[in-house]
């Protein structure tokens, strides 16, 4: 995973012919749809160290990173949590991988061939092995696609590859060709892959070797020595790693720091490298000669959503009072208020998620524009002028969605709407939102491998449509969203996508409301390190180097 | 004696499946289960799906069923694996038990060594300055929260000598003093409340055993006033402070938990408040059930302490 | 097992009510009127303390008129003219807030430990009267709950029943309820003792009126002292279920909410955490020290035996 941001030259990108590959790959790939999130339009979004010309890059050394929640459990399968995935990143890798600007190249795939619409031959890299010394082949690639089907506990058994992608099944053609078959063309599969959240791959039997939920065999950078749960994961160079060089670190230990201020003051005495920090919290570190701070957007967004069940007949069933609700709602309030000024407006799809989601310019001046005066009229059209009261559940931490709460709370006052904040404990919150029993609630939305992970739960093929809003009613989008998926021309992708999130910001069933600018702090030693749009923290086992 | 402690014991059963059935129940009652949890925030699986995972995690049966699998092991020392990382629920609790034993040890320590002598110059000098500087610290102790304590205390030690205490766990068996030095701070933190209630009680007890006959009687037959304190006074005043002792090694062991997580030390009061966000069942249930048995235990021992200090006790229990 | 109880013993065996005499200046008080009992003057230094917070709590809002939860200000202001506790980390005034809080935490602590008193002084008194059966079985139950950490059952609870600050008053009211019910059982044995209960009793009166009206007012000292402490220990309880989400819901000020919020930004504002600090430890201390003077007062030979049965989250 050379996931580095440009300036190293020097080091090799990928042994091989890893560059000519990809060229060429990409013409054939984007017949079935790589290059899904897409080159180029992330902005923003990986400032990494300057540019060193052409200096070799320093080896060893060990980086302290702290993370804000416990891994919990790092099995490679069925992970939900983000920070399952802080904990397993270093040692696992998939068939293809992102670079910092999230585009796709092969990892422990070399090549790979579309062969029909429905099958595409991954042809794997030679001679990698993973940390046992085992050889990477295809009987590997197949075992794990089958657990990515069925993850074992501690992973999600609900999490299933083909809830993402529809794959038939999966075939060793030979000892380094795997065949993975589709139930119908489908534009999801690469990006999936390139995100690597679900699809390690690791080797035959590894479930029947090790303990997964606290172990683990991959073929990564970083050779797994312990995860002691709460506590920390500690992680050692892989000597045998196949992209020549790297890593640059000999060790990398994740200490679990979930209090801020211990992160604070365990920073400034020099017991961590590093860590992420809320925007007040990095403005003071910032003053810290010894310091620096990394700023970019993350795919992270916050998220106003409401239930639509028959029956219930609330207010907000009303188009016009969601609408309402998104006019009387000042974005740029919450951000200066809540996040130091720091963050950007979001629709369905975050910004700086390739070339998918609508432009600032357009969301700013039109869909979600604070208007007080036409949510008022359109409160008046509703025969709602006077108000109602509503529940909105949140999480209880972090402490940033009680606060966005409160500044929406009075906000939403002046088209009299009495919001009642109710900040759950994170179990809680997730269970009452599972099951839709909730009116309103302020949630999160993450990263996606494709953007179809944005809006697929706006077509009523997916369940969870039926638990939140069984009686929103839009054609044009369901059409949009089901023929996304299967469209494999990027090219056409796009505009039916934008054109389904414009009739969303309409519609409104959920609200988008800001996207998060993530912030992390690191001792002036460690370089290169960058924020990660995924929210993972690549740049620590990809790119990362320390000096003094 | 042996017939108390004996009989102290067998009163002990019932109570301890009092508390098992406790647990369990409240195991069950919290809101949201673990498959909710390992939904995490994509959901997209029919009930079909979660049905077929609780079985898998084996949340299937009645509740007397559950409780039955759950109790018949933990008796045998088998509380089952963690639903979360797949490791025996009983490796996890070797790991933390330690840590929070130390904590609590080190936090009861500072409040006995401190309290103790507070208490009795706040009594000897009844009313004077000192006194009055005692119990006003004491007061102080026992009102502030000791999350805000550990905060004050990291940021304090990092702002003027650029130093926390290490990260990970150091066994005091590897190195005593780099385990000292990790212990101390979140040590200090917890102890405030207990020494408060340590200095306040030894300080009410030398009062009213100085005010009693026979202190008097020996004050009266020319005994040095400050033999009084020390030789009777002062060994009347321990008692409760075993008392003291004996019920906040329970309280500590849980109330570290914030404690342990503001210095990231896996011990069991963090696990547990984790275990609770995750769902972990097993987890919870084992972490509760041996919180639950020092707590009685301690005072088992305390009772039966009490018994050799006075002997009327046996006699009337 | 049951420290309440046996912690009692080897203090309340040793005599009759305490004429005690002699250097150490304990007795001679009773003999005062009330007022004069307050000899020890930390006992009037809190009730000024609690008194002031009533009145804060009550007349504050009419005083400073700013709405707790508007956020009009700049954000993190230090104290100024206008803003005397500076504003938050959304631009609230704090000194309105701090008010605010106030009432909250006055009705915490009377609520939850109103909870604790009601229910552990009935399982208390009829443990203590009725002993035999209905007392082992009723102090069985106690010791359950006693076991049971109490942080585990606040969060089942609020999980329950939905986090908010009646479901935290609830929880807090029920983990402290073991205590009382343990004191008060520990009084009641000792009053029955008495030479009066016997008589009441030959004169037939019934089990209700011996309670009602012969045992419940002779434990009223113990009691009083036990309320005062657990006081101060139930506000201290919703400043940590407020750390964890479980107390009081945003945007309403609570105390303990706002030592929480404000630890995030102890470096940038301290003056945010130090004011409902302050807060806390005035209003806890004004409690205690209230618990002391009344003990001095009602009963100098109670000492220790009460009051101390720690609560922590």
């Amino acid at each position: 995973m050379s996931d580095k941001p440009a300036p190293e030259g020097a080091a090799p990108e990928s042994p091989g012919k890893g560059e000519l590959n990809r060229r060429d790959l990409l013409v054939k790939a984007g017949q079935v749809g790589a290059g899904a999130v897409a080159a180029g339009a992330l902005a923003g979004s990986a400032k990494a160290g300057p540019s060193r010309g052409q200096a070799p890059v320093p080896t060893g050394g060990r980086v302290t990173w702290a993370l804000e929640q416990d891994p919990v459990h790092i099995a490679p399968f069925g992970a939900t949590l983000t920070s399952n995935h802080w904990g397993k990143a270093p040692m696992y890798e998939s068939l293809i991988e992102w670079d910092s600007q999230l585009n796709q190249r092969p990892a422990l795939a070399e090549s790979w061939k579309v062969v029909d619409k429905r099958t595409v031959d991954f042809t794997l890299r030679r001679g990698v092995r993973f940390h046992n010394g085992k050889e990477l082949t295809a009987a590997d690639a197949k075992y794990s696609f089958d657990l990515m089907e069925n993850p074992p506990v501690p992973g999600s058994p609900v999490v299933k590859l083909s809830g993402y992608v529809a794959v038939e099944s999966t075939e060793v053609r030979s000892r380094y060709v795997l065949r993975v078959k589709l139930k119908n063309s489908d534009a999801r599969l690469f990006g999936h892959l390139a995100w690597n959240r679900y699809t390690p791959i690791v080797p035959e039997g590894m479930y029947q070797q090790v303990n997964a939920g606290r172990q683990g065999i991959g073929t990564g950078p970083f050779r797994l020595l312990e995860y002691q749960p709460n506590s920390h994961v500690e992680y050692e160079r892989n000597q045998r790693y196949w992209k020549k060089g790297r890593p640059y670190l000999d060790a990398l230990t994740m200490k679990v720091l979930p209090d801020e201020q211990a992160r604070i003051a365990a920073l400034r005495s020099n017991a961590i490298d590093g860590g992420t920090f809320n925007a007040d919290s990095a403005s003071v570190l910032g003053r810290d000669r010894n310091l620096k701070v990394l700023k970019g957007g993350t795919a992270a967004f916050r998220e106003l959503q409401f239930t639509i069940k028959k029956g219930e007949n609330k207010p907000w069933h009303d188009k016009r009072v969601r609408q309402a609700v998104n006019f009387a709602i000042n974005r740029q309030e919450i951000i200066n208020k809540v996040y130091g000024g720091n963050g950007r407006y979001s629709g369905h799809v975050p910004p700086g998620y390739g070339p998918w989601p609508l432009s600032q310019d357009e969301l700013k001046s039109k869909y979600l524009k604070f208007d007080l005066p036409k949510a008022q009229a359109l409160m008046r059209a509703a025969g709602q002028s006077r108000g109602f009261s509503v529940t909105l559940t949140t999480f209880s931490t972090p402490l940033d969605f009680a606060q966005v709460a409160s500044v929406m709370k009075q906000q939403l006052k002046r088209i009299n709407i009495d919001v009642n904040i109710v900040a759950q404990e994170p179990g809680t919150f997730g269970s009452a939102n599972g099951r839709g029993a909730f009116d309103w609630d302020l949630t999160a939305r993450g990263m996606r491998g494709d953007v179809d992970g944005y809006l697929a739960e706006f077509n009523p093929s997916a369940a969870i449509f039926n638990v939140w809003y069984p009686e929103y009613r839009n054609v044009r989008v369901w059409r949009l969203v089901g023929n996304g998926k299967i469209q494999l021309d990027q090219a056409k992708r796009i505009p039916m996508y934008k054109e389904a999130q414009r009739l969303l910001l309409e519609d409104l069933v959920q609200v988008p409301l800001v996207a998060v600018t993530k912030f992390q702090v690191v001792r002036k030693r460690v370089n290169n390190m960058y924020v990660a749009f995924s929210d993972f923290n690549t740049g620590l086992h990809t790119s990362v180097y320390v000096k003094g | 004696m042996l017939g108390y402690i004996v009989k102290r014991t067998l009163l002990l059963l019932p109570t301890l499946f009092g508390v098992s059935v406790g647990i369990f129940l409240m195991v069950r009652l919290l809101p949201g289960d673990i498959i909710d949890i390992l939904l995490g925030g994509d959901i997209t699986a029919s009930e079909e799906v979660k049905q077929e995972a609780r079985e898998q995690l084996g949340l299937t049966g009645s509740y007397p069923e559950q409780y039955w699998n759950w109790i018949s092991g933990a008796v045998r020392g088998d509380f089952g694996d963690s639903l979360r990382n797949a490791e025996p629920v009983s490796t996890i609790l070797r790991d933390s038990l330690p840590i929070t034993l130390e904590l609590v040890f080190l936090a009861l320590l500072i409040a006995v060594v401190v309290g103790v002598p507070l208490g009795v110059i706040s009594a000897a000098r009844r009313d004077s300055a000192r006194d009055y500087a005692s119990r006003l610290g004491g007061l102080i102790g026992v009102s502030v929260p000791n999350f805000w304590l550990a905060t004050l205390l990291l940021l304090f030690t990092s702002k003027v000598f650029g130093w926390v205490p290490p990260l990970t766990y150091i066994s005091p068996r590897d190195d005593l003093l780099g385990n000292l030095s990790q212990f101390i701070l979140p040590a200090l933190s917890i102890s405030v409340f207990t020494l408060a209630i340590v200095m306040r009680m030894v300080r009410a007890t030398m009062l009213e055993v100085l005010g009693q006959d026979y202190v008097r009687t020996a004050r009266a037959k020319g005994v040095a006033r400050r033999r009084v304190v020390y030789r009777h006074a002062l060994r009347n005043a321990l008692i409760p402070v075993v008392t003291v002792v004996g019920f906040e090694v329970g309280v500590l062991m849980s109330g570290a938990a914030i404690v342990e997580i503001i210095f990231g030390l896996p011990g069991v009061g963090n696990q547990l408040l984790q275990a609770i966000f995750n769902r972990d069942y097993p987890m919870i249930q084992a972490t509760t059930l041996l919180i639950a048995i020092i707590f009685i235990g301690f005072n088992l021992i305390v009772d039966v302490l009490y018994g050799f200090l006075d002997p009327r006790i046996s006699a009337e229990t | 097992m049951n420290p309440g109880r046996n912690r009692r013993r080897p203090v309340l065996a040793a005599e009759g009510v305490g004429e005690v005499g002699a250097w150490s200046g304990v007795p001679q008080r009773r003999r005062r009127g009330f007022l004069g009992k307050w000899r020890n003057p930390i006992g009037l230094v809190g009730a000024g303390i609690v008194g002031f917070n009533v009145l804060v709590a009550l007349l504050g809002p009419f005083l400073w008129k700013h709405d707790p939860d508007e956020q009009e200000f700049d954000r993190l202001l230090p104290p100024s003219w206008a803003n005397p506790f500076g504003t938050d980390e959304l631009g609230r005034d704090t000194l309105a807030r701090i008010i605010h809080g106030a009432q909250v935490s006055l009705q915490v602590g009377a609520i939850s430990v109103g909870i604790a008193l009601v229910v552990g002084t009935l399982i208390g008194l009829l443990a203590g009267f009725y002993k035999g059966i209905v007392d082992a079985v009723l102090m069985r139950l106690v010791d359950v709950m006693f076991a049971l950490p109490g942080l585990v059952l606040a969060i089942v609870i609020a999980g329950l029943l939905g986090p908010n600050r009646r479901n935290a008053m609830i929880a807090i009211g029920i983990v402290i309820t073991p205590a009382f019910a343990r004191v008060v059982r520990g009084a009641v044995l000792e009053v029955m003792g008495y030479p009066f209960i016997e008589s009441a009793r030959a004169l037939g009166a019934s089990s209700f009126r011996v309670m009602g009206r012969h045992l419940l007012p002779n434990i009223g000292a113990p009691l009083l002292v036990l309320v005062t402490t657990y006081l101060g220990t139930a506000i201290l309880s919703e400043a940590a279920l407020s750390f964890l989400g479980l107390g009081t819901q945003p945007p309403e000020a609570s105390w303990g909410g706002m030592l929480n919020s404000s630890r995030l930004y102890i470096d940038l504002d301290a003056w945010l955490s130090i004011f409902p600090g302050l807060a806390i430890m005035f209003v806890v201390l004004g409690f205690n020290f209230l618990g002391d003077g009344l003990r001095d007062i009602l009963d100098p030979r109670l000492g220790p035996t009460v009051g101390d049965v720690p609560l922590k989250k």
